[in-house]
């Protein structure tokens, strides 16, 4: 018996009057806290300033600030399944800063909220029903001039029955909580100072709020001012005590020690669930987030080069790169891999890691170049360029953690073989590759080569990334020798790349930082090649002297970065360079912040808005004017960021940006810092609507006194902030509500912590709840439908329960029965719900139907690139390759010791951890499973198990059916496996290759080389030339001529065709030398009618005998036949046959199966038997079903009498599906339990 | 009986008694056949209530009702029928508050019958096989009757317009009010 259940348990199992019971928790796969939570309305106003009560009626209410001049009151019915929102308006020309919200006696919500109206703050009070009823119309309580400030109100009920409200307030320059109190919500006592020592009336004190405690301790919170730095401002979280319900209060008590002005704390909010404990709820205020090698995760080595955002997965690459080493030489640091939305590192990768970057890319005498290495998505290149010639990029993919190495050449010394092809040869002359770039929608990888004198060449080109390889073609799209001069080339090195698909051009430019070397700026079209513009000072005169080093596309503009050049009629051109490719004019824009000649402008990026984002990057440049800047080409208006605007910019205060990337969706820049000789590096991220601000919590005991642990984040998201939190009335259900900033539009959001919800109220009576396992490795399956589906359905947002069935979440499933009056439970299995579906339809209930299936549902879509080469047996390959791949831990892996096991050398690519794992079980004869307590096993599929549960009778047994249909004829299984030895083999001669050309009087002698592929790794033998047009067919055999195959490769994968032309240039130049002899001859000394008959004869001669001789040209035509050679695994097999089927058929019906694990003819004779095992049992197919038995499970052989001769049966289950139904009661609906079996009779 | 705020005019002339219905069925196996219970519920059984006819307030103010579309508290009457073994210093008398043992429940007997008696006042459920008591008396119930507050839903209100030769114009006839039982109020 598969299941071994508790003894009272599994004795219910055999009892023919059953209690069944079935659970179905949902729950999150990850911890609730932090919360991602969800908007609260799609609402493209503004919503912010969130406030909550619990209501004693069971409800939340929520109050917040809705645009300018409106209030959200939004309340839920009183078991928390539904949002209704009233909106209150606070009326024209009126502002609402701020809101709160109280119970009052007799149930009512008491609201209080701040304005600002026609020169005055106001403080105003209304009363609403918990259901948003006005109950008394909104009355003005306090007032005070605009010329003073007033913030935050914040009102609670004390146990005393009295309401107190306080609020932030400064006059003149002093600060401080003002307090008023009322004992009927409509009538209030002035205002007055809650007196608080400890702290300077001149520093403010702002977001006060309250909370009375078990004791009746009433706690008042604020954040206090406690010094300033420029405009950054260095806040923490205080708070007073009053133990005489707020008339006196203790001295001030600082909660969080924060000290810089990086880092700030504001609006405290606290809760209490119990006695002796608190929860002290915060904003974290930052200017900027920054990381650097000291970071968990990243290694040694923060210049970050070159950075790239992800914004589909959101993730930050950053590529480090040492800008010297000892060698003095640039190298590799790392790869970095950020989270943007927790600001963590996901994973960092180098020589050393799984998968690594080769070791020529972080170590030794080679140039790491990464001019322009400019990464697109999850794609991110690194290139190498090293004399002689060496051009090498590898390309990480950080989703799918792979690195691919392409290499352009040989290089034996670090065991390199060459397997990029298609880039054309110029030797060894100072060929640099200097950029490359990738097009992730497009899957190119673009490189940029440029080769010295005396050739000259610029060449650029992609790799098509939809290439398998393990070689690859390299397409050419620009080939040009006679426009690069020395000076281009000596420039590109400083230059940069960009490619513009959408506009289909690309762009090259070279930079000089100064001498006399001339800059310049290539455009061409991508799809042709063709050169669109070219830029240079001599060509025109706007121009840069220098070029430009960094450029960008924008619209019909391209806009560059250049340094300040003070001859050559530079003086005046400073800044930005913006050239117009429709006009060719060229202007420039002078940054507004500073006077300055160079403003050492670097990279580019753009918002979504088509503003310029530019680091400002100069090592010894003056502090305050750089950073990172936008500029906005609409108004010719700049905007800067650094350390004088952003506090915290920086950890020392450096200003200075080099790398760029941008985060549309938020507004986030993030910028990289190089070369630590002048300061901090790593990478910075900052918005450029404001602060980064996420909410925090601090939980406090209290035993003698108070004390308080660390924060923790309370919500995920780092624009997710002044949150407030409530518990659920009664319970331990946190519920929180907090101000969402995208970019520059405010929502509120909320979430909760659910922990396990219990759908048991809403599973349907009279409709099936089936839960199906089998052993073909499909996922396990559960179905089932719930009431209440429009509570459910994911896309009601006004429902509080939209996300306990939302896809991906967690159900864990339990059966049981109840014996006795006690519930005894056994596992069932953890799932995900897969799949939702509602029907609103007028008139009918909104049922929800709901599907699910286990963990493995993933595994097909883990892509494994490639695994190591396991010389290993099979359960300790799958030991290994499951919590890898698949998260799982190692404890929840139980495998026993295959039968038949033996050492698999074998290496899995470009597969997935699904088929990996079945190919594993079925090469054994075993089936994966995941089991009811989660638990990844392993169950032998076999004829020969023991018998788990023998039926002695038919009690339990409801319907028997044989089954054979989804059976076949087969007798005779053959496996072919392959050997670990492979031979090699002669293909038949097959035509490799069709050559046409010209030759002529010039020719003399012309040797092709010709590779049998394009890719020069094919190996052919014994080749053969087929002559279909003959250099022999000169137009007249002067000196005969011909060809032939004269050398073939060693190695066989090219042989050389020598075309052996007359060599007539002799004769050429000898005529033309008779020709002027002629000439010198006669011309000179007669005249008219002077030359002689015979003289105009020989020139005649001379004259045809020249153009017959150099009209002599051939056109050849051959094709080339090779026997091609390859090398093939030597293929074994075995096979098993069914002699007695075989016989009853008179036929052998055969099935062929190729299997790679098996290497021995016993191997395959194995698998053999085993699949013609299977075929067999396939014909003894059954299917029957039985009351359910929470013991059975599928793998299990069980023991039955047959329904009519009563002999028993052993029968494999290969299926089992149970099926749990409630009668609806009092209408005689059915209702069962049971187990619905296909299996094999053996 | 009341039915939200609003207390009937006159109790239905027949109704469903407000008894749990058992989840119950059975499958017939080759041998044998397996019973599957589960237990007894209230919950979503449907309430009759009938009258041959009512006023036509009583209709209106019964219509008010089904027109709100909301969950109402049915409160069928405050008297329970207790049965119960020998009586420990007995008999009872009108007028004892008896209190449950277990539930902790009390009630006002207002009838004492041959091994049961009546009593309104009721705060709740008394449960079976408990002990009642008041001073010194005391005994075990052997059975419970009890009709208490549920949470119900109105799912149909219908009668007919009776004629204008009836003794009252407008009066309905054949009325019936069916309730859904959402659980204990």
């Amino acid at each position: 018996m598969a299941q071994t259940l508790d003894a009272t348990l599994a004795a219910a199992q055999d009892s023919a009057s059953r209690r069944p019971l079935l659970e179905i928790m949902s729950a999150s796969f990850v911890p609730e806290i932090p919360f991602d939570g969800q908007l609260l309305t799609s609402e493209t106003t503004n919503e912010q300033k969130p406030n909550v009560i619990a209501h004693s009626s069971g409800r939340l209410c929520t109050i917040y600030v809705f645009g300018t001049r409106y209030l959200k009151f939004i309340y839920t019915d009183t078991d928390r399944t539904v949002f209704t929102p009233v909106t209150i308006d606070a009326g024209a020309n009126h502002t609402v800063i701020d809101a709160s919200l109280c119970e009052l006696t007799g149930g009512n919500v008491g609201i209080i909220y701040l304005e600002s109206y026609s020169g005055n703050y106001n403080l105003r009070a209304m009363v609403l029903s918990p259901t948003g009823e006005v109950v008394s119309a909104v009355s003005t309580i306090g007032t005070h001039p605009t010329t003073d400030w007033a913030n935050a109100p914040f009102v609670r009920r004390l146990a005393s029955g009295t309401y107190l409200l306080v609020y932030a307030y400064k006059t003149g320059s002093t600060y401080s909580i003002q307090k008023k109190t009322s004992s009927d919500f409509a009538t209030w006592s002035a205002s007055s100072e809650c007196v608080i020592s400890g702290l300077s009336s001149t520093n403010r004190r702002d977001n006060p709020s309250l909370v009375q405690i078990t004791t009746g301790d009433v706690f008042l919170w604020f954040d206090y001012l406690e010094s300033t730095s420029g405009t950054a401002e260095l806040t923490n979280i205080y708070y007073s005590v009053s133990t005489d319900s707020g008339s006196t209060w203790g001295a001030a008590v600082k909660l969080t020690n924060y000290t810089g002005y990086d880092a700030t704390a504001i609006h405290p909010i606290v809760v209490q669930n119990a006695a002796g404990q608190m929860r002290v709820v915060f904003t974290e205020q930052r200017g900027s987030l920054k990381m650097d090698d000291t970071a968990l995760g990243w290694f040694t080595g923060d210049n970050a080069t070159n950075i790239t955002f992800d914004p589909v997965k959101r993730k930050l690459y950053v590529v480090n790169s040492r800008p010297f080493n000892a060698s003095g030489y640039k190298t590799l640091e790392n790869v970095v891999k950020i989270d943007v939305d927790t600001w963590e590192v996901d994973k960092c990768w180098d020589n050393t890691t799984v998968p690594a970057f080769d070791a020529i890319f972080c170590t030794g005498a080679n140039n790491v170049n990464l001019y322009t290495a400019r990464g697109d998505r999850h794609l991110i290149p690194v290139t190498l360029s090293s004399n002689p010639t060496q051009f090498h990029i590898a390309l990480l993919d950080g989703e799918a953690d792979s690195i691919t190495m392409f290499s352009f050449q040989d290089w034996p010394t670090y065991g390199i073989t060459k397997n990029v092809n298609g880039l054309s040869d110029y030797g060894v002359y100072g060929g640099t590759a200097y950029h490359v770039w990738v097009d992730y929608e497009a899957k190119r990888l673009y490189a940029v080569f440029a080769f010295g004198g005396p050739s000259y060449a610029l060449i650029i080109g992609y790799i098509d990334l939809g290439q398998t390889g393990p070689d690859y073609n390299f397409t050419e799209i620009v080939h040009e020798v006679t426009p690069m001069a020395s000076t281009m080339f000596s420039t590109m090195a400083s230059g940069s790349f960009a490619v513009w698909p959408d506009t289909d051009r690309m762009a090259i430019s070279g930079w000089s930082s100064g001498g006399t070397s001339k800059g310049f700026l290539r455009v061409y079209q991508i799809s042709t090649g063709s050169l669109i513009k070219h830029y240079d000072v001599d060509a025109n005169v706007g121009f840069p002297y220098h070029g430009v080093h960094d450029f960008i596309l924008q619209g019909e503009k391209i806009y560059g970065a250049f340094g300040y050049e003070s001859l050559y009629s530079q003086q005046d051109r400073r800044g930005l360079c913006e050239i117009d490719l429709l006009t060719d004019t060229v202007v420039y824009h002078r940054p507004s912040y500073a006077t300055l000649d160079n403003y050492y402008l670097q990279r580019f990026t753009a918002t979504e808005d088509g503003q310029l984002i530019i680091t400002v990057n100069a090592f010894t440049f003056p502090a305050s004017t750089g950073g990172v800047d936008i500029y906005d080409p609409a108004d010719d208006t700049w905007q800067q960021f650094n350390n004088s605007n952003v506090p915290g910019f920086t950890p020392d205060g450096r200003d200075s940006a080099y790398s760029i990337a941008y985060d549309p969706s938020m507004g986030t820049i993030f910028t990289g810092l190089t070369n630590g000789v002048y300061g901090w590096t790593g990478v910075v991220a900052f918005n450029r609507y404001g602060f980064i601000r996420q909410s925090l919590y601090i939980d406090g005991t209290y035993t003698t006194s108070w004390a308080f642990g660390a924060s923790s984040p309370l919500v995920i998201g780092l624009f997710d902030y002044e949150a407030v939190v409530v518990y659920e009335p009664g319970g331990m259900g946190l519920y929180a509500f907090w101000t969402n900033q995208r970019k520059e539009e405010l929502s509120v959001k909320w979430d909760k912590v659910v922990g396990e919800f219990d759908l048991d109220s809403y599973l349907l009576a009279g409709s099936d709840i089936a839960l199906k396992r089998s052993i073909d490795g499909n996922t396990n399956k559960l179905e089932f439908s719930v009431s209440h589906g429009h509570l459910f359905d994911p896309h009601n947002t006004l429902s509080l329960m939209s996300f306990i069935l939302r896809k991906g979440r967690k159900l864990s499933v339990r059966f049981g029965e109840k014996v006795s009056g006690v519930d005894y439970w056994h596992p069932a299995g953890t799932f995900v719900v897969t799949e939702g579906s509602i029907s609103y339809k007028r008139g009918e209930y909104p049922k929800m139907s709901i599907r699910a299936e286990d963990q493995r549902v993933w595994w097909g879509d883990l892509e494994i690139v490639a695994t190591p080469h396991y010389e290993s047996f099979p359960e300790d390959i799958l030991a290994d390759v499951i919590p890898n791949y698949a998260g799982m831990d190692v404890s929840d892996i139980v495998l026993p010791t295959f039968d038949g096991r033996y050492v698999l050398w074998h290496q899995w690519m470009d597969t997935s951890l699904k088929k990996m794992v079945e190919q594993i079980c079925e090469r054994f004869g075993y089936f994966p499973l995941i089991d009811v307590e989660d638990k990844f096993r392993v169950r032998r599929i076999s004829d020969a198990n023991a018998t788990d549960h023998v039926y002695s009778d038919t009690t339990k047994i409801l319907e028997f059916s044989p089954d054979d249909s989804f059976s076949d004829f087969t007798n005779r299984v053959v496996v072919v496996g392959e050997n670990r030895d492979s031979i090699e083999v002669l293909a038949p001669e097959e035509r490799i290759r069709d050559l046409n050309g010209v030759v002529g009087w010039w020719g003399h002698k012309k040797v092709i080389r010709v590779y049998y592929s394009d890719d020069g790794t094919s190996v052919c033998r014994y080749p053969r030339l087929e002559i279909t047009q003959s250099v022999r067919n000169f137009n007249f055999k002067l000196g005969g001529g011909g060809e032939s195959i004269t050398a073939v490769d060693y190695y066989e994968k090219w042989m050389e065709i020598t075309i052996d032309t007359p060599n007539l240039v002799a004769i050429v130049v000898s005529l033309v030398a008779a020709i002027v002899l002629w000439g010198v001859t006669w011309i000179p000394v007669t005249a008219p009618p002077g030359i002689p008959g015979i003289a105009l004869f020989e020139l005649s001669i001379l004259l045809s005998l020249l153009f017959y001789v150099i009209a002599s040209i051939a056109t050849y035509s051959y094709a080339v036949w090779a026997r091609p050679v390859g090398r093939e695994r030597l293929h074994i097999q075995g096979e098993a046959n069914d002699v007695d089927f075989q016989a009853e058929l008179g036929r052998v019906v055969t099935k062929k199966i190729d299997d790679s694990l098996s290497i021995t003819q016993d191997q395959c004779a194995q698998v053999a038997a085993q699949e013609l095992m299977v075929a067999r049992l396939q014909r003894n197919r059954v299917r029957f079903t039985k009351t359910a038995d929470l013991r059975d499970e599928e793998g299990d052989t069980l023991q039955l009498p047959h329904p009519q001769a009563g002999l028993p049966m052993r029968i494999f289950v290969t299926d089992i599906t149970r099926k749990f139904k409630k009668p609806i009661a009092g209408t005689g609906s059915d209702g069962y339990f049971l187990d619905d079996i296909e299996g094999w009779v053996l | 009986m009341k039915l939200g705020t609003y207390t009937l005019e006159w109790t239905p002339d027949n109704w469903t008694l407000p008894k749990e219905d058992r989840q119950i069925d059975f499958v017939k196996t080759y041998s044998s056949v397996a019973v599957f219970s589960w237990g007894a519920t209230l919950i979503g059984k449907k309430l009759e209530l009938e009258w041959d006819w009512m006023t036509r307030k009583m209709f209106e103010d019964l219509a008010i009702l089904e027109a709100a579309d909301t969950a109402l508290t049915f409160d069928p009457e405050q008297k329970a029928y207790l049965w119960h073994g020998t009586v420990t210093n007995g008999p009872w008398v009108v007028g004892d508050m008896v209190t449950g043992g277990t539930s902790g429940h009390t009630g006002t007997i207002v009838e004492v019958g041959y091994g049961y008696i009546v009593v309104s006042g009721i705060n709740g459920k008394f449960e079976r096989d408990e002990a009642i008591s008041y001073s010194s008396r005391s005994a075990t119930l052997s059975n419970v009757e009890q009709a208490y507050p549920l949470t119900v839903q109105i799912l149909s209100f219908v009668g007919e317009l009776a004629g204008v030769t009836a003794f009252e114009a407008g009066r309905r006839e054949k009325v019936k009010l069916v309730l859904l039982v959402m659980g204990e109020a």
